[in-house]
């Protein structure tokens, strides 16, 4: 008796010390989130390319470095203007406040629960951020097993929209990214949230956006900070103890903040409109509509063929990178004309060299391994940014922001139609679909 | 202890049987964890069933309980000095609790035939020509949503006059509808709870489900088999509609997949 009288004690004891360990860890996890730095735009900005001899380009032989009290400096200048992600704040007076919603922001921000009538909270982080990542830099839990990699929000680029138009790149309006909650992205792990209620997904995208401006403005106060950096000097972007030089400085961060949302809320500050797409002719999905299209994504005014192969399996082009890409690999994406599609060769460096500045300064920080970016394979029926024959017409005319598709502005009305056609059909032709592997079915009748 | 333990194996079956008779009682504080509502043509057969046996099951399952309560209750240590009895076990009872068992799955196995002919095996045929009825749509899962491809007007999967959606699942109530499911990726499972619909989604397996919706309106549509962190999420919706409704949500999709223009946020 004396035995099991000590066990039950031994037994409460252990029992103890799990609950603490327990409390403990669930302690730890309730830290508050934080909004983690762009290092990564740090290091491609601070990098100078020289493709002769990547040897001569560690760190240390580098003449301009941000220190890390200018790095603390700019976290402090967007927490005061943006909060952190369970107290997110529109910046005031840059015409924000009527285009994002302060309480949707609230309710997709912090951690998820239910408030007291019962309304979840903390959308982003249940439906985004396990992908995209708590400050939507595309780099949550679940990033590296997928391929693609999920958008990194920061670089304020959007693939899939109806704003673009004239050969220019502009942002996405709120239904552009609500079109892409509502469909999915087939062919990546970005999956339809058509089940959510539809003031959930204003929350979410509204969020989406709070942290896309956010991220594009971190980028240029660190762009701005490197501007004033010299080898001796790394004055601070915002002098908090200098009473004077405050106000002029915080007047230049809102010139810098407004730069950015002027690009999302648009001549009316409602967004930018959708572009205008004139209707089809009448035939434009005919045989020989669709024959002119055939012809013309082999010649070079079109040129599609360069990029998505002879047969259009996407084959064309193995070594293209996107601007998240090319960013890991220190170049320049704003400057490269790959990313406009126009120049190819412009990321035509040996693979060793781009390597080498994401070894030497990106892996250590847990940034994505680079992965090139292959030409969609047009033969599947896949169509990621929808299959209507407005949105090929789109990526025709308009390109894919951020990626080496380019927008073509040298068409003809019939000949883009023609190629629509063409790319619609693709799937349908025989070619595309071979004899399939027979089923494990039994036939049962 | 004393008797403890028998009175903590007695709460088993009490609590056990609470549970069954607070989730039917309808309104109360499990209200809503019975059956879902059965909307189908043939989920009557399929739940009686599962009634049929969840008593026989409840019956010998409170039963044996009690056994286990009693004997324990009686047999506790520290009421009983009397030294334990060795028995060489009885043939008769072991013959006994052998061949009930036996009979009634195996009575259960015939009982049920109809059923799981009627939902797995008649493939459903057109009354008038006697033909195989088509798929109305391909439903393919993938992680995390349900894909969505109608056969359009030549009831032909992968042709070009497809519907394709996402997640939202259209069809006309009162008819018999045939659905052609596969996977694109893991082991998924469809389930239709209204409908008393549940079947695995082989990779590599080409498979055919059917039922018929008795009532309109919206149901669920879940995934009913792990398939990876976002399983939670791969709901989509039922949506029952009459079939002048089904038509005219039908002939608008194929408008909208087919839009050849666009205004300013129009």
């Amino acid at each position: 008796m004396k035995q099991f009288h000590n066990n039950r004690h031994q037994r409460v004891r252990i029992a103890s010390i799990a609950v603490l360990i327990c409390s403990v860890l669930l302690t730890a996890c309730s830290e508050p989130a934080y909004f983690q730095f762009n290092e990564a735009f740090v290091q491609a900005a601070q990098w100078k390319p020289d493709v002769a001899k990547p040897q001569m380009l560690k760190l240390e032989n580098r003449d301009v470095v941000l220190s890390e009290s200018q790095k603390e400096n700019i976290s402090t200048i967007l927490e005061g203007a943006f909060g952190t992600p369970d107290n997110p704040r529109i910046p005031g007076g840059v015409g924000l406040g009527d285009f994002l919603s302060m309480s949707k922001l609230q309710q997709a921000a912090g951690p998820v629960e239910r408030d007291e009538a019962h309304i979840p909270r903390g959308l982003y982080r249940q439906h985004c951020a396990h992908c995209h990542g708590v400050t939507g830099d595309g780099q949550g839990p679940t990033a590296s097993f997928l391929n693609p990699y999920p958008r990194d929000y920061r670089l304020g680029q959007f693939k899939f929209k109806l704003t673009d138009s004239d050969g220019t790149y502009k942002k996405p309006s709120k239904e552009d990214l609500k079109t892409t909650l509502l469909e999915g992205i087939p062919g990546t792990a970005m999956p339809s949230f058509r089940v959510l209620a539809g003031t959930d997904l204003n929350q979410m995208i509204d969020y989406v956006i709070y942290l896309a401006i956010r991220g594009e403005v971190e980028r240029k106060l660190i762009q701005a900070a490197l501007e004033i950096t010299t080898s001796d000097d790394g004055p601070l972007l915002v002098d908090f103890n200098n009473g004077d030089k405050k106000a002029d400085d915080l007047a230049f961060v809102k010139e810098i903040i407004s730069d950015v949302v002027i690009q999302w809320v648009g001549p009316d500050k409602k967004g930018n409109p959708q572009r205008t797409i004139t209707a089809a002719p009448e035939n434009w999905n005919s045989p020989a509509s669709i024959k002119i299209g055939q012809t013309l994504f082999f010649q070079g005014k079109a040129n599609c063929f360069s990029c998505h192969g002879h047969t259009a399996i996407g084959d064309g082009q193995k070594n293209l990178y996107d601007n998240w890409t090319l960013e890991l690999l220190g170049l320049d994406p704003s400057s490269s004309d790959a990313s406009n599609g126009g120049d190819a060769d412009a990321t035509d460096i040996s693979l060793e060299s781009q390597l080498y500045f994401y070894n030497e300064h990106l892996a250590s920080i847990g940034a994505l391994k680079p992965r090139a970016i292959s030409p969609r394979n047009l033969r599947l029926g896949n169509f990621r940014g929808g299959r209507r024959p407005i949105d090929i017409y789109q990526r025709i005319t308009s390109g894919i922001q951020g990626t080496p598709m380019p927008g073509n502005t040298k068409l003809t009305e019939a000949e883009i139609w023609g190629l629509v056609a063409y790319v619609l059909s693709l799937p349908y032709e025989a070619s595309s679909r071979p004899q399939s592997a027979p089923t494990f079915q039994r036939d049962r009748n | 202890m004393g008797r403890f333990w028998s009175l903590l194996f007695l709460s088993v079956p009490i609590l056990g049987v609470a549970a069954f008779v607070f989730a039917v009682i309808p309104g109360g504080i499990f209200a809503n964890h019975w059956l879902p509502e059965d909307i189908s043509q043939h989920g009557a057969v399929i739940d009686k069933l599962f009634m049929f046996i969840m008593y026989l099951t409840g019956v010998v399952f409170i039963v044996t309980s009690f056994l286990l309560f009693w004997f324990m209750w009686k047999y506790d240590t520290d009421r009983n000095t009397e030294p334990v009895k060795y028995l060489h076990g009885s043939h008769t009872l072991e013959i006994i609790w052998s061949i009930i068992p036996a009979a009634t799955l195996l009575f259960i196995a015939i009982f049920q035939m109809d059923a799981w002919a009627d939902a797995r095996m008649k493939y459903p045929t057109d009354d008038a020509t006697g033909q195989k009825k088509p798929p109305l749509l391909l439903v393919t899962g993938r992680q995390f949503e349900w894909r969505l491809q109608y056969a359009g007007e030549d009831e032909i999967i992968g042709t070009p006059d497809d519907l394709h959606l996402v997640n939202d699942l259209h069809i006309p109530v009162n008819e018999e509808i045939v659905i052609q499911i596969q996977t694109q990726d893991v082991l998924h499972s469809f389930f239709l709870p209204n409908m008393r619909i549940k079947q695995d989604v082989v990779p590599g397996m080409k498979q055919h489900i059917w039922f018929e919706a008795k009532k309109t309106g919206i149901y669920d549509i879940v995934c009913a088999e792990l398939c990876g962190w976002g399983h939670y999420k791969m709901r989509g919706r039922l949506i029952v509609q009459s079939e002048d409704d089904f038509k005219e949500w039908m002939a608008s999709a194929i408008a909208e997949q087919n839009r050849t223009s666009l205004k300013a946020n129009e």
